[in-house]
């Protein structure tokens, strides 16, 4: 472009605005997007990346209507121009060869193509037919607007509970965690926190690889000269224990006893924050009956109970040494040091996953490390909106939007009233969690098996749920079990589903998304979806408005209209069909419907108009009174959080015990439900790798990936390997008590595990590692522990391997 | 073309330590042994909590810890000093630089992707540093210098061009038909004789020399690698690096 050229289309992109304003136009559109600039025919435009939960913001060029080239965004906060592989190579994900364009439906077992018209019709028939055994099975990676539409449709809809997402899988405990410790979820730091802290505490993940652009804003301060002391303490050495200044092995379950064993050392020592503890936390243990909030104790009870985990007990049952423990107990004694802790799967998928999750916050709020820029427990979360959709959303089978619970009565009135439905519409019956409901799905109906359909969106359970055999396997041999799934790509799941869906991704619609830092971000639709594929939004209104054509009478509110009436110019806009779809904009309408909910626990959200202008806003966004809005970065600290009440200091305005104080718990060690024995003598543990996200359906896709990393394999221990007689590469034989697996050992790979314990990565569909996991899960959560079961290994003869 | 296998690039190094091996041996009947000089280990550091401190990104070269620590150092800081002089560039042609953007495409999925490592890396030790920091010529291979400011986590965004796995089995690669940007030609002048503007984003390409000086490969070179202040003369597009002032970005606070 030269000169001439370049000032030309700089005027028309002015003159464009100005008429945009002049216009008056409420609805913000893609040109008023603040990033978009043409660059030689490329056009640039913001959007949060579409893989892990640390949120980045990526630009995309397109041309001609398709995605030519990814840079990282320099404008935004989370990772100033920094991405990470899998965010550079995020564009071609759209592209794999095998993209779903039509709906299909399964006949004679073999999966043929439809029309929407008869497939909407289908699922809509389905809930028709039997509403209580119809579930919704959603993702942490629906945007807000999407999970808040399935959260209306079944909740206000369809009157049940029955909808519950992935994130059940990877958040649940966090998010137990966090209510019975502050009443109300998700951390009160930031990445912020990031940036100043002393030292950073790795419990068990693997940010190098899971949250890299997060990890190396910390490495990069000590390339800078900055003295920051990472610690990481896992099962197994990762690529994270290279970055570390100190690296220390835990025994599986061994979390809970190092957050004792530090606690019981700082009363010991009585280096504890005796003056924060005063004046702002109270005690909490289980009573007889466990339950979630359990029941307030005094501090010399809750002492008493510590004291068991002296260092000898705690690095006994942690595989700490006693040093190790002490070296923590020393640095959270100081007051003068900033410490930050990060975890993610480890302390989550976890059988006892509420209770470490509250015991590493009881740590930093015993120890006065909270609340300051620095000082943070900072619970990470995977996926993109496991937060923004998931957890704020209320996408879960106790939920409603904005943190609210369908059991409590005022509750349920607040979101009838927003929602100007008739009382009682909204049902208190908790439905069933993500592992229950998979159990009866794949339970014949005269047996108790009363889910009898499951609409899955943009998420792949016949892979990454556990003990595969069990939980999904059988429901494909019950005839009267119906299977759907909307996703991109075939997968594990649409393979074995009677209706298949295909959908937009990411850039092909408007979304937005929260990550794990309450940003929310805000994108606008790019280029078009391929062949038929359509947004899971658009999916979910016809389906809502196909029930009401069938005389569904959930379908309408008090004064009789459409769940999802949406008006124009004082015109109901037919969203429902297709090409109205985007007349438009059902994103703004969705989420500023949803906004009203947010304030109720103090997650206020910004209108979407604000969410267009910024790089993502971190709740609560207060409006200010110049019209400005005003993100918070740190909760229930009165020098950041409007809420909190001048003079408190720290004010956690939810408080369980009512009178705004944070709740240190006492919990047990507890071991895990399956440990190695003779028979089954090894541990086994799942996670995943740099180069692939999740199950491996997009990134399995993107060449560069691919081929940097084609395929799972066991991490075993080189003395485990010398004694078998396994060579690096060797094919093994992996049973446990549910599954066989048969995949190849790498020897002081990627990870190094100690020896007795395996890792398997999970991104591979050809060799599934939840046909071996246990299925077992917290109490509280319902969340399965990935990380911790029982196998075997044999070695096998060599043979030529048939692919 | 595509580079040697990762086989011959050992054969390479090992033929190249044996050389300088030789030299060394030679050298000693004549004169003082020159060996390098170790530092003495890390002392303990003076803070109260005893950690030691980091090193900066330099110095992880010359103080690598472990078995055969030593060796790499020593390697690259003798052959650092190989790398080529600035020479005559008028034999370089325009299908020079069509072969050598041709080349760069293979490991970037679009101009402006971060590259593929093409040779094998260990999974957990990231010594790149060791012949990317300040680049560095290994037989007739060149490790390009880092185009980039040091980060620390290198394989954050660079991956392998190949299964780092032992014992690979073949495993069939789905088709993907994204068509990524394609780099620019040349970047546009003035007139005849002007500096050409920078025709791509200096994002992660604020080291000029990495591809353009004496080291980088023939088609791309700099005819003046003496001058070192490349963009006083030369300049980049606000547009392309998201610097204001553009017009769209008035009403982003951020």
């Amino acid at each position: 472009m030269n000169r001439r050229q370049f000032l030309h289309s700089a005027a028309m992109t002015a003159a464009t605005l100005a008429a945009t304003r002049l216009a008056g136009s409420k609805e913000p559109e893609r040109s008023s997007s603040p990033s978009l600039r043409v660059v030689d025919g490329v056009t640039w435009d913001k959007a949060p990346c579409r893989f892990c939960g640390t949120g980045c913001h990526v630009q995309v060029g397109t041309k001609a209507g398709r995605v030519v080239a990814i840079a990282g965004d320099e404008k935004a906060e989370v990772n100033k121009g920094l991405l990470c592989v899998k965010g550079y190579h995020v564009g071609l994900a759209l592209y794999g060869e095998d993209r779903l364009t039509q709906p299909l439906l399964r006949k004679n077992g073999k999966l043929e193509p439809i029309s929407w018209e008869e497939a909407v019709e289908i699922v809509a028939k389905r809930a028709l037919k039997n509403p209580q055994g119809f579930a919704v099975y959603g993702s942490g990676q629906w945007t807000i607007p999407e999970g808040y539409a399935a959260t209306k449709l079944v909740k206000a809809g369809l009157g049940t509970n029955q909808i519950d997402p992935n994130a059940r899988l990877c958040m649940a405990s966090a998010v137990t965690g966090f209510l019975s410790v502050y009443g109300v979820d998700e951390p009160a730091g930031c990445y912020d926190d990031l940036d100043v802290c002393d030292v950073l505490l790795l419990w068990g993940n693997n940010p190098a690889e899971m949250h890299p652009v997060l990890f190396s804003r910390v490495l990069d301060r000590k390339v800078r000269g900055e003295r920051v002391t990472l610690i990481d303490m896992g099962t197994r050495e990762t690529r994270s224990s290279a970055l570390c200044d100190h690296s220390f092995r835990m025994k599986p379950q061994g979390d809970l006893a190092i957050a004792l064993g530090v606690m019981n050392l700082l009363v010991q020592r009585g280096t504890y924050d005796q003056d924060f503890v005063e004046k702002h936390c109270a005690f909490r243990a289980l009573g007889v009956t466990p339950t979630l909030q359990g029941e307030a104790i005094g501090i010399e009870d809750w002492k008493r109970q510590l004291s068991e985990y002296t260092p000898e007990r705690a690095a006994a049952l942690s595989g700490l040494t006693v040093a190790e423990l002490t070296l923590l107990a020393d640095l959270f004694g100081r007051r003068d040091l900033k410490i930050t802790s990060l975890w993610c799967m480890g302390m989550n998928q976890h059988t006892r996953g509420t209770a470490i999750n509250a015991l590493v916050h009881g740590l930093h709020l015993l120890s006065g490390h909270f609340g300051t820029p620095g000082n943070a427990p900072t619970s990470l979360t995977g996926q993109p909106s496991a937060c923004g959709t998931e957890r704020d959303d209320g996408t879960v089978v106790n939920g409603l939007p904005g943190g609210l619970l369908v059991e409590n009565d005022d509750h349920r009135a607040k979101a009838e009233a927003i929602w100007n439905l008739p009382p009682g519409r909204i049902s208190k019956t908790i439905g069933h969690h993500t592992v229950e409901m998979w159990k009866r799905f794949s339970t014949a109906s005269d047996k108790g098996g009363d889910i009898d359909t499951i609409w899955v969106q943009v998420t792949n359970p016949g892979q990454s749920m556990p003990n595969l055999n069990e939980l999904v396997a059988p429901s494909r041999k019950l005839s009267d079990k119906f299977l759907i799934v909307s996703d991109v790509y075939p997968t594990a799941t649409t393979r074995i589903a009677d209706l298949v869906l295909p959908s937009a991704m990411w850039v092909e619609k408007n979304g937005m998304v929260g990550n794990s830092e309450r940003r929310t971000q805000q994108w606008f639709k790019m280029v078009d979806p391929p062949g038929q594929a359509r947004d899971d939004c658009w999916q979910i209104i016809a389906v809502a408005h196909k029930l009401l054509e069938l005389g569904h009478p959930g379908m309408k509110d008090r004064d009789g209209k459409f769940l999802f009436h949406t008006e124009k110019d004082g015109k109901e806009v037919p969203v429902w069909e297709w090409p109205h779809f985007y007349d438009t904009n059902v994103d703004q309408r969705l989420f500023d419907e949803y906004r009203k909910f947010s304030t109720f626990k103090h997650k206020d959200l910004a209108p979407y108009a604000e969410y267009v202008k910024a790089r993502g806003l971190r709740w609560p966004v207060v409006e200010q009174p110049d019209g400005t809005w005003r993100e918070t970065r740190f909760r229930f600290a009165e020098h950041d959080d409007p809420y909190v009440k001048k003079g408190a200091v720290y004010q956690f305005y939810h408080s369980t015990s009512h009178d705004d104080r944070a709740q240190i718990w006492f919990h047990p060690y507890t071991a895990p439900p399956e440990v190695p024995d003779q028979a089954y003598p090894f541990w086994l543990c799942t996670g995943r790798v740099i180069e692939h996200w999740h199950t491996g359906t997009l990134t399995m896709r993107i060449p560069q990936l691919h081929r940097s990393m084609p395929q799972a394999y066991v991490e075993l221990n080189r003395k485990d390997a010398r004694r078998m007689g396994v060579s690096n590469g060797e094919v093994v034989r992996l049973e446990s008590r549910r599954g066989v697996l048969e995949l190849p050992a790498w020897i002081d790979g990627r990870g190094s595990p100690p020896p007795g314990t395996l890792f398997i990565p999970f991104f591979d569909e050809t060799l599934l590692a939840n046909l071996l996991t246990l299925e077992a899960y917290d109490p509280f959560s319902k969340q399965p522990d990935y990380k911790k079961c029982a196998v075997r290994v044999k070695k096998m003869p060599l043979r030529p391997r048939a692919r | 073309m595509m580079p040697p296998s990762d086989t011959r690039l050992l054969l390479l190094v090992a033929v190249a330590v044996l050389g300088a091996g030789a030299i060394v041996t030679l050298t000693m009947t004549q004169q003082e042994v020159v060996r390098p000089t170790v530092p003495a280990p890390l002392a303990a550091s003076a803070g109260a909590d005893g950690a030691d401190p980091a090193l900066g990104y330099g110095e992880l070269r010359n103080t690598r810890r472990g078995p055969n620590g030593w060796m790499y150092g020593a390697v690259s800081g003798d052959l650092v000093a190989a790398l080529p002089p600035a020479i005559d560039l008028s034999n370089e042609t325009d299908a020079d630089r069509e072969r050598v953007i041709a080349e760069r495409a293979e490991l970037r999925a679009y101009d402006g992707a971060p590259p593929l490592v093409p040779h094998a890396v260990t999974q957990q030790n990231m010594d790149c540093a060791a012949c990317h920091l300040g680049g560095a010529a290994i037989g007739d291979k060149i490790a390009p210098r880092m185009s980039h400011a040091v980060y620390a986590s290198c394989t954050q965004c660079h991956v392998p061009k190949d299964d780092p796995r032992p014992a690979q089995l073949p495993v069939t690669q789905p088709g993907n038909s994204f068509v990524g940007l394609a780099a620019p030609m040349r970047g546009e002048r003035a007139w005849v004789g002007a500096p050409p503007t920078i025709p791509h984003t200096t994002t992660m390409r604020s080291e000029c020399n990495s591809c353009h000086g004496p080291a980088g490969k023939v088609g791309l070179r700099t005819p003046h690698a003496v001058r070192t202040s490349c963009t006083q003369c030369h300049t980049p597009s606000a547009l392309l690096d998201q610097r204001p002032p553009w017009i769209r970005d008035e009403g982003n606070p951020k």
